[in-house]
């Protein structure tokens, strides 16, 4: 890993990326953390003309920058939406990122390789800490994806992307047709036998409500269990919109992934991200609330005048990253609500501010990748 | 280690359904068009298969090009013969 990190130089950023991600005391990333997002406001300040716009009316220019990062502006994600925000020219786009919003509006969203390799980097790291380093068979949740030389990619399968990194294997034992996604039993049943005789440990991998309905449902159902190696990890990721209208919560949720696949609760992995910041995730295992690492930072504030917060109370999440060079996603607003539950470092020995999501802002558009099967072509994984 | 980087180039071509002239050292993931993240474990995986290697987990998102996988590869590949009875 240490070549890409060696690729930003001497970079405030490059010293940042190559902290360890949960690994740093608060006293230490502070002045990293703050030397690299102002870094990253200068590019954007100079590049984008609606960063600079917004910046001006609050009165921070580069020469201003503040001390207080709350005092930064941020962008609401809402502005992302059907909107290119890029901060380098178009011929240095790679890839465009779409989230999977079929009844909003979808947020749109310029990567260039700088941007990309980023990304991959630190979600790699990130993973890395609740996966294990080294590779295993991955039996995922979808369906394959169709080769394809689109430049723009949904949310869902970018989203796939850094896990990837972890797999030496990969069986989609879900299959697409008329529309829907169905569980192909036979082939889940052939894979089973094939990795229970490996006796590799696997990684179940897939979107919240697909792995629920798909597989963790229909097994409670029949009543049956798997067991898969022992060692063996379920990653999720994706919005919880759906299954809470189902009456299932994270709770229930794990407790029914326990029963039907037999993993231990503290290796099932709840990853949380969102289109304007793709690659820079957060996880908790098992019950255990999500953990800010080294690469950005959270701030809470309150519905109405948008002030951050003191810890426990809840509001809208605000996060602050300095990875994004092609577009101005450093500081956004999300419209998700949660709250600050915890700072320094947690039992296991990991460094961050640790927070859990309580659900969507009352006016929020609908989305979520895995919330919603998107209709559109299935586009390079 | 010339047969290693003929070897490579003539994997990612047949992988990736182009001409083995139609990329170089400084070609990286993305820049053709069926190496996405699926073709990129693919790649992996029959580059483990063809060279009898094994690649980390941070090998696998280290190189950027392919100049980049082919030193990986020699690096695998010297390491595998060290380790040979």
């Amino acid at each position: 890993m240490s070549s890409t990190v060696n690729n930003e130089g001497e970079s405030a950023i490059g010293r940042l990326l190559a902290a360890s991600p949960l690994g740093l005391p608060e006293e230490d990333k502070r002045p990293l953390f703050s030397a690299a997002m102002a870094e990253a406001f200068r590019h954007h300040y100079s590049n984008n003309d609606v960063f600079r716009t917004i910046s001006r009316k609050q009165g921070i220019t580069p020469e201003s920058f503040p001390a207080d990062l709350s005092l930064l502006p941020y962008l609401p994600a809402a502005l992302f939406k059907n909107r290119t925000l890029a901060s380098v020219p178009a011929d240095k786009i790679t890839t465009v990122l779409r989230s999977s919003a079929t009844s909003g509006t979808p947020s749109v969203v310029s990567i260039d390789r700088t941007t990309a390799r980023r990304q991959s980097f630190i979600s790699a790291k990130i993973m890395a800490e609740y996966l294990g380093h080294h590779r295993r068979p991955f039996l995922i949740l979808d369906a394959e994806p169709r080769p394809s030389a689109d430049l723009e990619i949904m949310t869902r399968t970018a989203a796939m992307r850094g896990f990837l990194v972890f797999a030496d294997s990969a069986i989609f034992v879900l299959e697409e047709s008329d529309g829907c996604l169905r569980l192909d039993e036979g082939k889940l049943e052939r894979s089973l036998g094939d990795l229970d005789k490996s006796g590799r440990d696997v990684c179940v991998f897939g979107f919240t409500h697909l792995l629920y309905s798909r597989l963790i449902k229909p097994l409670l159902e029949k009543g049956r269990t798997i067991r898969l190696p022992a060692g063996s990890r379920l990653a999720h990721i994706g919005g919880w919109k759906r299954l809470r209208a189902e009456n299932v919560d994270s709770g229930r949720f794990l407790e029914d992934a326990v029963r039907t696949l037999g993993i231990q609760e503290d290796r099932i992995i709840d990853f949380y991200g969102f289109t304007e910041q793709m690659g820079v995730i957060y996880a908790g295992a098992g019950r255990s609330p999500k953990t800010v690492h080294a690469y950005a930072e959270i701030i809470v504030r309150d519905f109405d005048a948008l002030r951050p917060v003191a810890d426990g109370k809840p509001g809208l999440l605000q996060f602050l990253t300095p990875i994004f060079h092609s577009h101005p996603g450093i500081s956004i607003l999300t419209e998700d609500v949660g709250r600050i539950v915890g700072r320094g470092a947690d039992k296991s020995g990991r460094w961050g501010t640790r927070f859990e999501i309580l659900g969507r802002a009352e006016n929020a558009e609908p989305r979520g990748c895995g919330d919603l099967f998107p209709r559109v072509g299935r586009s390079g994984l | 280690m010339n047969d290693i980087r003929s070897g490579v180039f003539r994997i990612i071509a047949g992988q990736f359904s182009v001409e083995e002239n139609g990329f170089s050292d400084k070609t990286g993931p993305g820049d053709l068009p069926m190496w996405n993240s699926l073709g990129h474990l693919q790649l992996v995986m029959a580059l483990e298969k063809h060279f009898q290697i094994r690649l980390t987990a941070d090998d696998v998102m280290s190189f950027e090009d392919i100049g980049d996988l082919v030193a990986l590869v020699e690096r695998a590949v010297r390491n595998a013969l060290r380790e040979t009875p």
